[in-house]
């Protein structure tokens, strides 16, 4: 509206020619991102896809991306082939989610717990801190005795790691979240339920996405090391089977649906962010 | 509206104390014999240099501090039903709306503590939105809004709670110059319409003298009251109004020089105390 009533005014042209400048260079700038963001990993693997084909690296070990492209078809092609991809892909997808979504929930709840109960802080943290910086991995013989191998075991290591990281982050949320919070509750004299849902959690909302995120990236890790440790399942097996009888397109094809999955869990990591901290967004 | 009869106290706060154990394990004595009466319906505006216990008083009142020597005599508690009305209700100092609530919803959270109905909990929305000007913003998130809203929406929060006692915290140090000039004049006004008690921290004596009705001005650490002033001007005279006055700038230097001791002789104590530790 505002702008209207400048463009009548005697510099109009000048007016239309800087905007039109500025839309134009904003225009270039979203261009050049998106050329050079498609552009530079296409120009890799038309690299990896030449020295291939040319026998500059060993194509036994690294075949080309058509090549790679070629048996991903044929597998997907094969009904039987295809029914063994997708068993594996559950195996693991039921793994993660089932584990994921116990770690976080346990991690997110002694979080807040920690975070405002003192004695429970007092008590818990040396532990948490402590047992915190060892590997995972370190303790899955431990974690097999207890739940077996398969299902169970790789499951358990899973929520292990989740818990840990989303319990560590939203605990720092708590504490550190700006006390003005603290102090509008306790002088309004809030009830509980009010003061833990609708002001404390919310506050270390940030640090909670943040631990869920980690989290997430932790839970594939473990899910797939778990898996080429001892499984009979799952895509880490997929691989692990692929790599031990040199089929390397295969374990290709089993990286790529690794990727798969840590693309879709930044992709649900955004989401979360939008929806449950949009304050947060500038 | 009620009508508000003016000359009774709403609190009587008698010889209050207050000492903190530092972290270096001394004790500081931040306030002492601090006695003073807060009519019903007053505007009372405690001015004083930095350090002086201004928030410790604040926060002894806003109910967040419980430890303290002397006492506060809340005159209508005993006839105010305390789950329905809130003692004081307090307006922060910078950004304290909630930013993942709705402004209608900060309101209602403000009034969770209340055994309101919901029609209550509604009216007293519609009615404090409207007044403080944010009626079609009711479901706006605070950083949809500017400052100057998103403040207006924590005083909206506040006085919901139609409290015995609106504490303000230096609402408006946050602000910009022009934003704050404009939301004196607007706090002026919804005071009028509510006729609250209020007790308004500030160390701007130009806002304290622009709104008040009585100053009270500090002595530095520990904070003892050096003097307690009437404002010239009647209550129904605006910001603007009084601050194109004489009688403005004659009590503003006035003030400044009180204020300017205290400053000066905080700066000395500590120096001497430097020299002493040395």
């Amino acid at each position: 509206m505002s702008n209207q009533s400048f463009l009548d005014e005697p510099y109009a042209a000048e007016t239309q020619k800087l905007v039109d400048e500025t839309l134009r260079m904003r225009r270039n700038t979203r261009i050049l991102s998106i050329v050079l963001g498609v552009g530079f990993p296409l120009l890799l693997l038309s690299t990896w896809e030449y020295v291939s084909q040319n026998g500059l690296i060993d194509r036994r070990f690294f075949p080309a991306p058509t090549t790679i492209a070629t048996t991903v078809v044929k597998i997907l092609s094969n009904a039987t082939d295809r029914a063994v991809v997708i068993d594996h892909i559950l195996a693991t997808l039921g793994r993660l989610v089932v584990g994921f979504s116990l770690g976080a929930t346990a991690g997110v709840s002694m979080g807040v717990i920690m975070g405002l109960n003192a004695p429970t802080r007092f008590a818990v943290s040396p532990l948490l801190y402590g047992l915190f910086p060892m590997p995972k991995i370190a303790i899955y013989p431990l974690v097999i005795i207890i739940f077996g191998i398969g299902n169970a075991g790789s499951t358990a290591l899973v929520t292990l790691g989740v818990f840990f990281m989303t319990c560590i982050n939203t605990l720092s949320g708590v504490l550190y979240m700006n006390q003005i919070y603290l102090d509008i509750a306790t002088a309004f004299r809030m009830p509980p339920a009010t003061r833990w849902f609708h002001v404390f959690i919310p506050a270390a909302m940030p640090s909670i996405i943040t631990g869920l995120r980690l989290g997430l990236g932790q839970a594939l890790i473990l899910v797939i090391s778990s898996e080429f440790v001892a499984s009979d399942n799952g895509v880490g097996r997929f691989i692990w089977d692929s790599w031990q009888v040199l089929d390397i397109s295969r374990m290709f094809m089993g990286l790529t649906i690794v990727l798969m999955f840590g693309g879709i869990a930044a992709l649900l990591g955004s989401y979360a962010e939008r929806k449950l901290i949009p304050w947060k967004q500038a | 509206m009620s009508i508000v009869q003016l000359d009774s106290p709403a609190l009587r706060i008698s010889d209050l104390r207050k000492a903190y154990l530092s972290r270096d394990g001394r004790v500081v004595q931040a306030v002492t014999s601090f006695s003073v009466d807060v009519v019903r319906g007053e505007r009372l505006a405690i001015l004083g240099p930095s350090g002086c216990g201004k928030s410790t008083i604040l926060r002894i009142l806003s109910g967040l501090d419980a430890q303290f020597g002397g006492t506060i005599d809340w005159a209508n508690d005993a006839s105010a039903d305390a789950k329905k009305q809130l003692r004081s209700a307090t307006v922060f100092q910078g950004e304290s709306t909630l930013p993942w609530m709705t402004i209608s919803e900060n309101l209602t959270a403000g009034l969770s503590g209340l055994k309101l109905d919901a029609d209550t909990v509604k009216r007293r929305l519609d009615h404090h939105l409207r007044l403080v000007g944010l009626s079609e913003f009711a479901s706006a998130y605070p950083h949809e809004l500017s400052g100057g809203m998103r403040q207006r929406a924590a005083i909206a929060r506040a006085l919901a709670t139609e409290p015995l006692l609106l504490l303000m915290d230096e609402p408006l140090a946050a602000l910009d110059a022009q934003t704050r000039l404009i939301m004196q004049k607007e706090l002026h006004w919804i005071w009028k319409q509510t006729q609250s008690t209020v007790v308004y921290i500030t160390h701007d004596i130009e806002e304290a003298i622009s709104l008040a009705d009585r100053l009270l001005v500090m002595t530095a650490r520990p904070g003892r009251i050096k003097a307690i002033l009437d404002v010239p001007f009647g209550r129904e005279v605006e910001p603007f109004e009084r601050r194109s006055s004489a009688a403005f700038a004659e009590l503003q230097a006035k003030v400044w020089s009180m204020v300017a001791e205290e400053v000066g002789q905080s700066l000395t104590s500590s120096e001497t105390s430097k020299g002493a530790s040395a």
